[in-house]
């Protein structure tokens, strides 16, 4: 025992030891010493935003909120003059992944919630999109048509689709993710504080280009579905017959390339998946409005695509009763 | 050529950590697409490298043979974390640019290379000296290999616009494999010119000594 603690080894032991200590220590005091609180963190980001430090109040976020079909509303922050301030993240980015942007909302909230425009819109962060730095300029283009914002149009990186066209060169699909993050800070606001759509599901509906018209106790639909990122807008038929789905058609496949058209289910393709069915079956292919394969069939590689094909049957659907009251689209 | 000068011109040029040595090499491909993230790692590199190797120097004789290594390890990474904790707090836009980069510099073998090679062996002094030198060499190879990505990737410099000529294969992991290639060459090269060149000076030194003539070797002048 004595042979131990005269050894080379417990001298070792004791050496190590104490270094982890002491670097422990060290490390603790510095911890406390530089410690950076979370206030710290958003007057930093509101520094970057605004140039210097405001004054902001969170605004409490509901789960129907957080999420809309462009993305995340991930922090929503009033500020001392009446705006807000929204963190969100844009999906559709390169490889599946995300640019997360603040985008400065200029509204009217009292007496009745008005939105004037986009007064600023900052890059936060991305997930997986290399070529991100080619997007510099793309953010201060977003404020410049707030004119065609009060005719609802949001903002699309594709030239086929319908809304504001914004595009860094050289990076479309960051450029598509950060027009959705923008759309869905845009979105969080007719959510939060427009008036609600009469229909279900109208969000992934271009209302403006979509036509439904009664006959009997038939309603005949043209749904424009707005574009899925990186899926465009698709253009689908349908007929809905006492609350069941009678036709199905796809118009105009959306599909990013051919590759992609070829691997929506040929289920979907011909509308057998959709036909005859009521507005719970069709419920039961979504999880909110994203694509939920309880049939099993549906993740073929254009998830995005037949999600769009799902959404429209949903519309349809789900909205048939109300239509054939009102005897069309509202 | 004196001892610190020796040790520096080691550490900047003659055994630059990237270019010659080839280390830490993970860092420089993956922080060098912008010209401001890689002068942020060089010098964080740099910092820790002058602190390790001037801490390691000061405890060599306490710290026994059998546990240097890992010794070492764990006061280089007391030492990255501390300035982890200090970018974080006053350079929090460094910190988020160098991402999971600036842990990683806990494995960089540059560190642990110059602290088990140099630090470990030498005086104070001479330790600190080579660990800023290394640093300052790993700097300005990871800078230029950032600015000339930065330019061919983004057409930028430093996050400034200079041209819309872009070519975007620079600014992903591949074009960082090609430029770090081509970069070891064009070093390589210089270094053999200017090797050859300094024998053919010293070359011609000797010829021109004239040789002592025989009688004067006879009369017993040298």
């Amino acid at each position: 025992m004595k042979n131990f603690f005269k050894s080379a080894a417990f001298r070792s032991l004791c050496l190590l030891l104490g270094i982890s200590l002491a670097a422990g220590g060290l490390l603790a005091v510095c911890n406390d010493l530089l410690y950076v609180s979370d206030a710290e963190r958003l007057d930093r980001t509101l520094s970057k935003i605004y140039g210097k430090p405001v004054t902001t109040t969170e605004v409490a976020l509901s789960d129907e909120l957080k999420r809309n079909a462009y993305g995340n509303v991930d922090t929503v922050r009033l500020t001392a003059d009446g705006n807000l301030l929204i963190k969100t993240t844009g999906v559709g980015g390169y490889n599946g992944g995300t640019v997360t942007v603040w985008t400065v909302l200029n509204c009217d909230l009292e007496p009745d919630p008005k939105l004037n425009g986009v007064e600023k819109v900052v890059y936060e962060s991305n997930a997986g999109q290399s070529f991100i730095s080619k997007t510099t300029g793309l953010y201060e283009r977003f404020p410049l048509y707030n004119d065609r914002l009060k005719e609802g149009t949001l903002f699309t990186a594709d030239p086929t689709a319908d809304g504001i066209f914004l595009l860094a060169t050289g990076a479309s699909f960051s450029s598509a993710a950060a027009c959705n993050a923008v759309n869905a800070a845009l979105t969080y606001f007719q959510n939060a504080y427009g008036s609600a759509s009469p229909y279900e599901f109208a969000e992934y509906i271009d209302l403006k280009n979509s036509t439904a018209t009664v006959e009997n106790q038939a309603v005949h639909y043209v749904l424009t579905v707005r574009g899925n990122s990186p899926a465009r807008a698709f253009t689908i038929s349908i007929t809905v017959e006492n609350q069941v789905i009678g036709d199905y058609k796809i118009e105009k496949d959306g599909s990013t390339t051919e590759k992609y058209s070829q691997k929506i289910p040929e289920e979907v393709k011909s509308g057998a998946l959709f036909v005859g069915k009521s507005r719970e079956q069709i419920l039961m292919l979504l999880d909110g409005g994203a694509l939920s394969d309880a049939s099993g069939i549906l993740n073929t590689g254009a998830t995005k695509s037949t999600e769009s094909c799902v959404r429209a049957a949903a519309f349809a659907v789900l909205n048939y009763e109300k239509i054939l009251q009102d005897g069309g689209l509202l | 050529m004196n001892r610190y000068t020796k040790i520096v011109t080691d550490g900047l040029i003659k055994n630059n950590a990237a270019l010659k040595m080839v280390l830490g090499t993970c860092a420089t491909l993956g922080l060098s697409s912008s010209a401001s993230g890689a002068l942020g790692m060089g010098l964080s590199v740099t910092a820790v490298l002058l602190i390790s190797n001037t801490v390691i120097s000061l405890l060599k004789r306490l710290i026994p043979d059998m546990v240097r290594i890992p010794a070492f390890i764990v006061l280089i990474a007391t030492l990255v974390t501390l300035l982890r904790m200090f970018l974080d707090k006053f350079l929090p836009d460094l910190y988020e640019a160098m991402g999971v980069y600036l842990p990683l510099i806990v494995v960089n073998c540059i560190i642990l290379g110059r602290a088990e090679s140099f630090a470990s062996k030498r005086p104070v002094a001479e330790s600190a000296l080579d660990g800023l030198s290394t640093g300052l060499g790993y700097t300005v190879a990871i800078t230029v290999m950032g600015i000339l990505r930065e330019l061919l990737g983004s057409g930028a410099l430093f996050g400034f616009h200079i041209t819309d000529f872009t070519v975007g294969f620079f600014a992903n992991p591949s074009g960082a494999f090609m430029i770090y290639g081509l970069l070891l060459g064009l070093f390589a090269y210089l270094s053999d010119r200017t090797e050859k060149a300094r024998r053919k000076r010293h070359a011609r030194l000797l010829r021109t000594v004239q040789p002592l003539p025989v009688d004067a070797k006879e009369e017993g002048h040298v």
